[in-house]
């Protein structure tokens, strides 16, 4: 099977506290993986590597071959165009709509027109069970609406890495 | 004295260090002005936010800018005896120059830079700037440009506006309280004026403007640690910021106005 995602040899250190002590991993195409561990044992760390938001100190994180640490801006944001989050705190931006929310990637990303966007929008919401809910605020949602519509926005551009 | 040294230079490297992100920030931002068309929104949004709601505020900080020093001036010529006809000249050209810029830039710094900073040190800590990269989304283009080209565009335009409403308020005061016919004053204020020291004002204003937007999501990009860490990064980003404007405001009165 083709390897999509591959750690090679990964450190991490934030001060004296080590978090990823030569992580080497690998996850093939269609392939789920489970991370589990105690907290604050490393496991969002981890998964942060795979799309550049963290670092590593040493070694190399590679995503369809791609070395994530050293791509230019410009190349990381496609490549991470193709990746869908979804973030603890589900990480919505507040100050726009749940519609505006899970369509920002396709619109500032994609640069889709708008009636697409609403399409898109509009499915994705009703594949979380949140049809309908595009002109609210996230103010106005509970942790669990948010948390689906945080894996709406994640799932809005059809990632092949989740 | 010896352990204080090591201290002052680790302060010193730290202070510069700073200086140096914040400039590296600036970069970024005027990199990114190449998105203008496709941000549009995005500014026309800020400079609603920075600029009109703004208005009240400088509305009121320049009617008694005006009136103040309109008094102060009168107050002072009485002093050394000078004629009272000079009055609009004198309120009008420190209005035009100085007064209006830098005070509406000080009090912009508490209310602008204050609220990018905690804005944007709340989407920090929260993850809203971490998911905007993880969808490919540069923060810089979609943050900061759009703050800091709203601060630059819109400090000026309300230091137009704070220039009209000072010496409004000045014009108050020497009428009711200082007894000088408004003919007089604004006779004074039209001899005093010169299209050059209030382009010289516009670029003060431009350049305020500039530093109260990129301290602001300089700090507030720079927050950790919850709500108290958005507390600091926002206390610091307007001292820095009116800071900053005091050692510029200088700056640029030496090199515009020449004595």
């Amino acid at each position: 099977m083709d390897t999509l995602i591959k750690f090679d040899n990964v450190f991490k250190n934030f001060g004296e506290k080590e978090v990823l002590r030569g992580v080497s991993m690998g996850v093939a195409k269609n392939e789920s993986v489970v991370v589990i561990g105690q907290s604050g044992c490393g496991k969002s760390v981890l998964l942060k590597h795979i799309n550049g938001l963290i670092k590593p100190d040493s070694g190399a994180v590679y995503v369809e071959n791609n070395n994530i640490g050293t791509m230019k801006f410009k190349e990381l944001n496609t490549v991470r165009q193709n990746i869908g989050m979804l973030f603890q705190s589900a990480a919505l931006l507040d100050s726009l709509t749940v519609g505006e929310n899970v369509g920002l990637a396709l619109k500032e990303g994609m640069h889709l027109p708008e009636k697409e966007r609403r399409e898109i929008v509009a499915e994705k919401l009703a594949l979380v069970g949140l049809s309908g809910t595009e002109s609210r605020f996230p103010s106005e949602l509970s942790g669990g609406m948010k948390k689906r519509v945080g894996l709406a926005r994640a799932i809005a551009t059809n990632p092949a890495i989740l | 004295m010896n352990s204080s040294v090591p201290l002052i230079g680790r302060r010193a490297i730290a202070f510069v260090s700073h200086l140096g992100s914040t400039f590296l920030l600036l970069f970024k931002a005027v990199y990114h002005f190449k998105s203008i068309p496709r941000s549009l929104g995005l500014i026309v949004d800020q400079c609603f936010m920075i600029g009109n709601k703004s208005i009240p505020l400088i509305v009121i900080i320049s009617v008694f800018v005006g009136a103040v020093s309109s008094w102060q001036a009168a107050y002072q010529f009485k002093f050394i005896g000078a004629p009272l006809r000079y009055l609009g000249s004198a309120v009008g050209k420190a209005v035009v120059i100085e007064l209006a810029p830098v005070l509406s830039a000080l009090v912009l710094a508490g209310r602008v830079g204050a609220g990018i900073a905690a804005e944007l040190g709340t989407m920090r800590v929260t993850e809203q700037i971490d998911a905007l990269d993880s969808m490919g989304i540069s923060p810089i283009r979609y943050l900061v440009m759009p703050r800091f080209l709203a601060c630059v565009i819109m400090l000026p335009i309300l230091v137009i506006f704070a220039n009209f409403v000072a010496i409004a308020g000045a014009l108050l005061v020497s009428v009711f309280f200082v007894d000088i016919s408004y003919e007089t004053f604004l006779n004074g204020v039209r001899f005093s004026f010169s299209f050059a020291d209030m382009m010289g004002g516009m670029f003060k204003a431009a350049t305020f403007g500039a530093i109260i937007g990129i301290f602001g999501c300089h700090e507030g990009f720079r927050a950790s640690g919850g709500a108290r860490g958005v507390g600091i990064s926002t206390t610091f980003a307007v001292v820095i910021s009116c800071v900053m404007i005091l050692i510029s405001d200088y700056v640029i009165a030496i090199i515009l106005f020449r004595l």
